[in-house]
């Protein structure tokens, strides 16, 4: 079961992938203002999650 | 994150290379030298089917795909064609947008099936068919930011911003619409590889990032986007905090459909072809059981007819909005 989580999740993500979410990170990030507070962030997510609770925090990046 | 195929049929139907891709000699070409600095020595081959094809100098060719088709020896792209059905947005119901172009498997394919779970987004290769066998396409994509990114920061660096023409023309004209229009990289790359292809104006195909930058782009230069295809797309009034939480609610409206979608074809969607393939993995093996001619192995070949079912491709559905739309705000959780 182990063995299987692992290579499920290898075959979703792996190191090589490294790179161009380091670019696409910096990009996000110099794309446009993110708030500050992570309250803000803690709040939003967790009233969100309420309706989609699916992707909301695997989506909080 | 789904993609599709670029550039629109319509726009070709009556080439007129003329008047539609003003091609212009690039200003690298008239100095005799490439620009930009480093290695920038600009890729433009034929392929075998006798497109054309222009790189970046900043993309790297992919490594060898499994898929047989064929290869610009110089560029390293693999360009097929094929066609696909688009779906207005607002209209989804409503006739199809019949779309062929020329894959750049190479280039924007590439980001799509390297990330599928998150989706960084691409521009796909703009195409425009410029006489009867003759097509041409112009790539880009996210990783044409990787070359600018360091350059920005060395000219910080040495005290002279010197912002390139694209950046400044992004402050002086940043719409209202875009509070958070990039300054813009992005933007910039896009203008500074369409310059390099000799390319006026570009029909363009994007999906997810790219259609914040498709947006962005074809808003600050009208006149440079002669049509454009955009496919899972971002709000760029909201990128990207508030896009997200947007994201998350679409997403949770669509996934049961997807669900349903998988459903029906046999062997549901397995997750490593998926990754590889991405969603013409998902409609081929559709078309397969529907007993359809859909044929994407082999040697690239026109397409004909092969439009998958209507009801194949999920349909865009109204999403509502979160309760929470304004970033900033402090709702009351569980009111």
């Amino acid at each position: 079961m182990r063995g299987k989580l692992i290579a499920a999740y290898e075959g979703a993500d792996n190191p090589g992938y490294d790179n161009m979410y380091a670019v696409y990170l910096a990009v996000g990030c110099t794309d446009a203002q993110w708030p500050p507070e992570w309250e803000t962030w803690r709040q939003d997510n967790w009233a969100v999650h309420e309706q989609a609770p699916f992707l909301t925090w695997g989506n909080a990046w | 994150m789904r993609s599709s195929p670029s550039a629109s049929r319509s726009a070709h139907r009556h080439p007129r290379p003329g008047r539609t891709f003003e091609r212009r000699p690039s200003p690298d070409r008239r100095r005799g030298r490439s620009s930009g600095g480093g290695a920038t020595t600009r890729s433009s081959a034929r392929c075998r089917r006798g497109a054309r094809c222009w790189m970046s100098p900043s993309i790297t060719p992919t490594p060898a795909d499994p898929r047989s088709s064929s290869r610009c020896p110089a560029s390293g792209t693999r360009c097929r064609t094929t066609s696909t059905r688009v779906w207005r947005w607002r209209t989804p119901e409503g006739p199809a947008v019949r779309v062929s172009g020329c894959r750049c498997w190479g280039v924007s394919s590439r980001t799509m099936r390297d990330s599928p779970t998150t989706g960084s987004g691409s521009i796909r290769a703009a195409s425009v068919r410029v006489s009867r066998r003759s097509r041409a396409c112009l790539g880009t994509s996210m990783a044409t930011v990787r070359r600018t990114c360091p350059r920005r920061s060395a000219s910080r660096r040495s005290g002279s911003p010197a912002p390139s023409a694209t950046r400044t023309h992004a402050r002086r004209t940043r719409p209202s619409c875009f509070p958070t229009c990039p300054r813009s990289t992005p933007s910039g790359t896009w203008t500074r590889s369409a310059r390099r292809s000799g390319w006026s104006r570009s029909t363009t195909s994007a999906s997810s990032y790219g259609t914040y930058l498709g947006q962005v782009y074809a808003t600050l230069f009208p006149d440079r986007i002669r049509r454009a295809v955009f496919d899972s797309t971002v709000d760029p009034r909201n990128v990207w905090y508030q896009a997200n939480l947007d994201q998350d609610v679409a997403f949770d409206r669509q996934h049961p459909h997807l669900v349903r979608v998988a459903r029906r074809v046999p062997g549901g969607v397995p997750p490593r072809e998926d990754r590889e393939g991405g969603g013409p993995t998902l409609l081929r093996r559709a078309d397969r059981a529907r007993g359809g001619t859909r044929r994407w192995r082999g040697r690239p070949r026109r397409m004909g007819r092969c439009v998958p079912a209507r009801g194949v491709l999920p349909v865009p559905v109204e999403v509502p909005r979160p309760r929470l739309l304004r970033m900033g705000q402090r709702p009351c959780v569980g009111s």
